[in-house]
């Protein structure tokens, strides 16, 4: 069993990983369960989803997690949005981490593009690390 | 020039934050396992911050034309958690200092910001 990642583990300036996932039916159909199918919502859908496939980056590359972590400031450039079908390439590093008022502070971000390199986003994540 | 966003409200049940953490693969018992919440200085479980951003996105859908969305800036902090079983707004105002920003924010029932923060479009009408 891998061990729990815990604020001692990250190192500011290191790539965690990568993640590639696809805009697919399952993940649309989800985010429509929750916000509805309006016409008018579809670039809020792609947008939101973008949001979600950066999350699932995240957390399927630094995991295990220990529980309890809060997620304090989120930081979010869309260069262009990922469209049902496209697969989208998800890299994370750590950029800063910092103790604050005895809580413990990660900095990670998170960049995505498309099958032909085009930039879909830079997301920065504010963390309070549980451990 | 368009002064404010398109207000856009929701109810956030448990079942809601148990299928946004299926689709962000968000599992964190603070918001899907009302024990460990209980448990914790929250005292209940807590919807994703993503979750409720969700909402700002469609306020700018509704708001402007659909394009907007594909090239913007946003920069917001999760003040206070939002409960399950808690009514959101999700609001705008352009910034009267710089007319491609609008201060977004997330509400509560109370008034109370949730979600603060701001959001810069590049193509602002």
């Amino acid at each position: 069993m891998t061990d729990v990642l815990t604020y001692d583990s990250f190192t500011p300036g290191t790539e965690l990983g990568h993640w590639e996932e696809s805009v697919d039916a399952g993940l649309i159909a989800t985010w429509e369960s929750l916000f509805g199918d309006n016409e008018q919502d579809r670039p809020a859908r792609q947008t939101g989803l973008c949001v979600a496939l950066m999350m699932r980056a995240f957390l399927n590359v630094v995991a295990p997690r220990p529980p309890g972590n809060i997620h304090a400031r989120q930081i979010m450039t869309i260069e262009s949005l990922p469209q049902p079908g496209d697969t989208v390439h998800s890299r994370i590093r750590c950029i800063d981490k910092e103790i604050r008022r005895d809580r413990r502070y990660l900095e990670l971000e998170v960049t995505g593009h498309d099958a032909s390199q085009r930039p879909l986003y830079i997301g920065k994540m504010s963390l309070i690390w549980a451990k | 020039m368009i002064e404010q966003l398109k207000a856009v409200s929701m109810t956030v049940s448990q079942e809601d934050i148990n299928a946004y953490a299926k689709l962000t693969d968000d599992f964190n018992p603070l918001h899907v396992d009302p024990a460990f919440a209980a448990a914790t200085p929250m005292g209940n479980t807590i919807a994703h911050g993503t979750l409720s951003l969700n909402l700002i996105w469609q306020a700018l859908a509704r708001t402007f034309d659909s394009s907007l969305l594909n090239r913007l800036d946003l920069d917001v902090r999760f003040l206070k958690p939002l409960y399950a079983g808690g009514t959101i707004t999700a609001g705008g105002q352009r910034n009267p200092d710089d007319p491609d920003q609008y201060d977004v924010w997330i509400k509560d029932q109370q008034g109370t910001s949730l979600i603060s923060g701001h959001i810069r479009l590049s193509h602002t009408k």
